[in-house]
């Protein structure tokens, strides 16, 4: 199954924007692009996302509670979730897959290989 | 002599005397036995002895009349027959009775000579010459001018018999004379009996022994004279002495006192708290004023308290293990635990201390008391302020270097090749900066021991396989090879992501001080307990104080080279601890001109089901 829409949710804007482009403009990606978790929450149903991309660190809300919020939404119950974040110990690192992550992509990252990146990684989640 | 023998024979001549004057010195006597009634073999044994065996014999002889001295010599006449014999002699009592009256006469009173006559000797004497002193052994010839010999014979001072000269001193008066006994044994007179005659010979020796009395009381005063001042010089010396000794503790007791002064100011005024405690129940027995501040007791009720009732309950198997340490080691910590403040409130510490016996010989522990709080505090600041810097600067990094690639990957559009440029140098410098933040917050978890390491019984090989393949593109750019020898079977114990990091660190250092075309070793040494990986390169290799410098943090050579090979100075110092904290040690072989070997030394496990056990062990801790 081919990855095709992508829901990021990211409180830096030039990071957003560096993401829309290396998503949308290099991987092709239908891209959804979010500052925050409220504004996730609000859109995630409508937009229906095959994968979400979740920054750990934001404000008002973090990455795991967005996550937990959103898993409480049942069209995005098993949707993959990727944390992205800066770099961390394993055991941290541990602590996101434990909360239902699929995998963890450090900052910063390489925009021409992220869509790519998250492409296996989806394969690798929605293989039986 | 004969022809007047001869003559005088018609006449019966028996005896014939003949006496030289004035002291009537008998030099010729012939004895008519028919004209005296004693028999000459009895009163002339000496005649009778030369008569009989014609030689010569000299001796005592006792006659009836007194003792003489007499030597008797034959007269031999045809055929050898002895005709006559010529005695020679003189009465030895009338000499002493001579010598007697002639001392007296000239006041000679010192000395002399007198004679005891034995019993057996007066038998052959007349009567009135026998009336000694019944029960008395010897007739005295006394011859003293006091008479002291026959008193002392009277006390029987000599004894009964004499066989042995003899030494005596006798005492008459305010006199004293030293007498010396010496046997006479008569003519052919066993020596074993009593002698016939004793010859005793005395002295006044009273002027002598009160010369030497006067001498010894000269000693005497001289040696108590000695002894005074003997004496005096102890007394003197002792008083010196005391006099020393009481300077040299005065002198200690300033010193000691000095000493004390300075550690009680110390004590006092020690920002850190010091507190003395009694072993048997943890009184406190001294505390200083920074105590006071810590804990908000003042000094006297912390002296009615113990060191239990600050301490809150949940330490009490912590405490039980401090305390068994303080018994073996003599002393314990660090150990960090909470002191209950007067309020209330709990106080992080960290306590050190020391076991030791006071003179009454009770235990007590000196301890000194680190709070805690404020590095707690600032250790939170600390690990706040590095998230927060950490997030902020990848935040901008992770736009800035994201956005130059998709630029230079032509996202945005084709670019010059002087822009092409100019953001590849941007980039570079993203990069760099990237690493520098993650060697900042790898040291940073690394030196406060918050990194976890994952130890397990990893295959060597496989190891070092995966790390040379991970930086063979980087090697392939510097036109370098990597190159790994023969490992072997071997298991380590490590934390396999940590030393691919520092295998990472170890070979792109190699690659990168190493000339183009170069080749990279890594060869393995398994010792006793552990295995060494040497990393060898062919670069230009280090000096010694370069090697010193080179574990250190922000540590990079000093010369071009660091222009030339850009790094954050961080790379050997993670390297260091990870290793340190993996329980191995790390190091460099090298010299200027001849590359370098860095190596690093990993726990060797013989099998990895051995391993478990201890890996489950630590992991249960």
């Amino acid at each position: 199954m081919e990855l095709t829409r992508v829901m990021h949710v990211e409180d830096d804007e030039s990071i957003r924007m560096v993401a829309e482009m290396a998503l949308a403009d290099v991987a092709g990606f239908e891209l959804l692009s979010c500052d925050g978790g409220h504004s996730a929450l609000r859109q995630a149903e409508a937009f229906a996302p095959e994968l979400i991309l979740l920054d750990v660190m934001m404000p008002k809300m973090d990455g795991l509670q967005t996550l937990a919020e959103l898993r409480k939404l049942p069209s995005l119950a098993a949707t993959p979730v990727v944390f992205m974040t800066a770099k961390i110990q394993q055991a941290e690192k541990q602590q996101y897959l434990d909360a239902g992550a699929i995998a963890v992509v450090e900052k910063p990252f390489e925009p021409m290989e992220l869509g790519d990146t998250l492409r296996e990684l989806y394969q690798q989640a929605v293989q039986p | 002599m004969l022809s007047q023998w001869q003559a005088l024979q018609p006449f019966a001549v028996r005896q014939l005397h003949l006496h030289l004057g004035p002291d009537a010195f008998t030099l010729l006597r012939a004895h008519r036995p028919d004209r005296h009634s004693d028999r000459l073999h009895d009163v002339r044994p000496l005649v009778m002895s030369v008569l009989q065996e014609g030689a010569v014999v000299s001796g005592l002889e006792v006659g009836r009349h007194g003792i003489g001295l007499r030597a008797a010599v034959p007269v031999k006449g045809e055929q050898q027959s002895t005709l006559a014999v010529i005695e020679v002699g003189f009465g030895v009592s009338s000499l002493i009775r001579q010598q007697q009256l002639l001392m007296e006469k000239q006041g000679i009173t010192s000395s002399g000579i007198s004679l005891l006559v034995g019993r057996d000797a007066l038998q052959v004497m007349h009567s009135d010459m026998q009336n000694f002193q019944a029960g008395t052994q010897y007739w005295l010839i006394d011859g003293t001018p006091s008479g002291f010999l026959s008193n002392w014979l009277q006390q029987n001072g000599l004894g009964k018999s004499v066989t042995q000269p003899q030494m005596h001193r006798v005492a008459s008066g305010e006199r004293h004379y030293l007498v010396s006994v010496t046997p006479w044994y008569g003519y052919q007179q066993p020596s074993e009996q009593s002698a016939s005659l004793v010859l005793l010979a005395w002295r006044d020796i009273t002027d002598l022994m009160l010369a030497q009395q006067a001498q010894n009381r000269r000693l005497w005063l001289l040696w108590f004279i000695a002894c005074l001042f003997s004496l005096a010089l102890i007394v003197f010396l002792a008083l010196r002495l005391q006099k020393a000794t009481a300077h040299s503790i005065k002198n200690q007791q300033l010193q000691l006192q000095w000493s004390e002064q300075r550690l009680s100011a110390l004590f006092t005024l020690s920002p850190l708290p010091i507190l003395l405690n009694r072993m048997a129940d943890g009184a406190f027995i001294e505390s200083n004023l920074a105590m006071e501040r810590l804990v908000g007791y003042t000094q006297q009720e912390l002296a009615a308290l113990s060191y239990w009732d600050l301490t809150p309950e949940s330490y009490a198997n912590d405490e039980q293990q401090q305390l068994e340490s303080l018994k073996s080691k003599g002393l314990y910590g660090p150990y960090r635990k909470e002191y209950r403040h007067k309020e209330g409130h709990l106080i992080p510490i960290e306590l050190n201390g020391v076991l030791f016996e006071n003179p009454a010989g009770e235990q007590m522990i000196w301890t000194i008391v680190q709070d805690l709080t404020e590095r707690n505090q600032l250790d939170k600041l600390k690990d706040e302020f590095i998230s927060t810097v950490s997030h902020e600067l990848r935040t901008p990094l992770t736009s800035i270097s994201g956005s130059i690639s998709l630029v230079l990957a032509g996202a945005a559009g084709e670019l010059t090749n002087k822009s092409k440029k100019m953001l590849d140098i941007a980039q570079r410098n993203c990069k760099r900066l990237t690493s520098l933040v993650n060697d900042l917050l790898d040291m940073e978890k690394l030196v406060a021991g918050k990194v976890t390491f994952q130890p397990q019984c990893i295959g060597l090989a496989e190891l070092l396989q995966e790390a040379i393949e991970q930086n063979m593109p980087y090697a392939h750019s510097n036109q370098s090879q990597l190159l790994l020898e023969d490992v072997g079977a071997i298991q380590v114990l490590a934390d396999p992501a940590r030393v691919q990091q520092v295998l990472t660190n170890l070979l792109s250092n190699a690659v990168k001080f190493s000339p183009g075309g170069s080749v990279v070793r890594v060869t393995t040494q398994p010792k006793q307990s552990f295995v060494r990986i040497n990393i060898i390169d062919e670069g230009p290799g280090l000096t010694a104080r370069e090697i010193r410098a080179l574990f250190q943090r922000f540590s990079q050579l000093s010369d071009g080279t660091t222009k030339q090979y850009s790094g954050t100075g961080l790379g050997l110092a993670i390297c260091r601890e990870i290793i340190q904290q993996s329980g191995g040690r790390i190091g460099v072989d090298s010299q200027p001109g001849h590359g370098a070997c860095f190596w690093f030394e990993l726990p060797l496990v013989e099998t990895c089901a051995a391993n478990q056990r201890y890996i489950e062990l630590n992991a249960s801790k």
